[in-house]
């Protein structure tokens, strides 16, 4: 079942914050890695992604670089800063929220009636 | 040139024609077409799959422009902005031909009447320093586009808009020349030789200082707006 489009673009910001938390990406490779750990089930139209970094380039939290790709040509990579390491702990934190809150609605309760 | 070479060059052109998108935004695409078609064509898609896949993937070029836009706006707004002052500076120089041949004619046919070529020869001088200083100022802004051009993207008025400011260009200069041989007609006759003489003279000054500090204020401000923008996405 594919994660439908709201979903998705809410969800776009702390993913990539989360995966370049992990070390330095370019768009491609993150791309790839969000399709990889969501089983292919959250399908971004690519050149999306590339708005998004630029926004999150210009909120300071990320910067950029660029650098030759194995291919020979340049590639831009992205690296998270401080104030995006913070950002994704607060955007951490709101998700844990919202999981929990949705899981303690779903979880089997006892009937007492 | 490959089949799938030309039709990724064709691609890039498309997508570096729209208005939101810059270079450098291309570059980076260009690239993530690629690693995606090589990637493709790995698990066994032909040449041709590999990139229509690749392109659909990445997405329309109506979204791309509309999602660019979003983030790419300031600049959007800094490109206009200097194209407005080129236009302003065009509708200036266009104003001094008007104005020039306007006091050329009354000053003319007055000579003729009271021989007073001092007069002549003091406005149309001093227009003359107020048309090369525009002109140069012009192909100043016009060099400095054509050197940003090769870093950011330049955007191009449209053809409506050329049209519009052609037409607005004829339009208020041919009304500013109508009124100034009025006017200084209905003056130099009204006043008499002396104190025309004396009129012209004194706002001989004004006429060249104003036009010669608007240009300078108008690209001081814009450079300043530009450099606060550009070391703002530089420090981002």
């Amino acid at each position: 079942m594919p994660v439908s489009k709201d979903l998705v673009a809410a969800s776009a910001t702390p993913l990539i914050l989360s995966i370049l938390a992990q070390g330095d990406s370019y768009g491609y490779a993150i791309i790839q890695r969000v399709r990889e750990l969501s089983g292919g089930q959250m399908q971004w139209t690519d050149g999306m992604l590339y708005p998004v970094l630029h926004r999150l380039e210009k909120q300071d939290l990320i910067e950029s670089y660029l650098d030759a790709a194995e291919t020979g040509r340049q590639r831009k990579y992205y690296r998270i800063k401080k104030s995006g390491t913070k950002a994704l702990a607060e955007h951490k934190s709101q998700w844990l929220l919202v999981h929990n809150t949705l899981q303690q609605l779903w979880e089997k309760r006892p009937c007492l009636t | 040139m490959s089949d799938v070479e030309n039709q990724i060059q064709q691609w890039k052109h498309a997508l570096s024609s729209l208005d939101t998108v810059k270079d450098s935004d291309v570059r980076e695409m260009e690239d993530h077409l690629r690693e995606e078609i090589a990637h493709l064509r790995a698990a066994g898609l032909t040449d041709q799959e590999a990139f229509l896949v690749a392109r659909r993937r990445l997405g329309d070029l109506a979204s791309l422009e509309e999602e660019f836009a979003k983030v790419n706006a300031s600049e959007r707004l800094l490109n206009r902005l200097w194209w407005m002052v080129g236009g302003v500076f065009a509708l200036m120089i266009a104003n001094c031909c008007s104005q020039m041949a306007g006091q050329a004619a009354t000053n003319a046919s007055l000579a003729m009447k009271w021989s007073v070529n001092a007069i002549a020869v003091s406005t149309i001088l001093s227009q003359a320093v107020v048309f090369f200083s525009v002109t140069a100022f012009s192909v100043w802004l016009i060099v400095r586009r054509v050197n940003e051009a090769g870093r950011h993207r330049v955007w191009l008025p449209t053809r409506r808009m050329v049209v519009t400011g052609l037409i607005l260009m004829l339009i208020l200069p041919a009304a500013a020349f109508a009124a100034n041989i009025l006017s200084a007609w209905h003056l130099a006759t009204s006043m008499g030789p002396e104190s025309y003489n004396r009129l012209v003279l004194a706002r001989t000054p004004g006429m060249i200082i104003w036009p010669l500090l608007m240009p300078i204020l108008l690209i001081s401000i814009l450079a300043i707006i530009s450099r606060r923008a550009r070391r703002r996405a530089s420090t981002t």
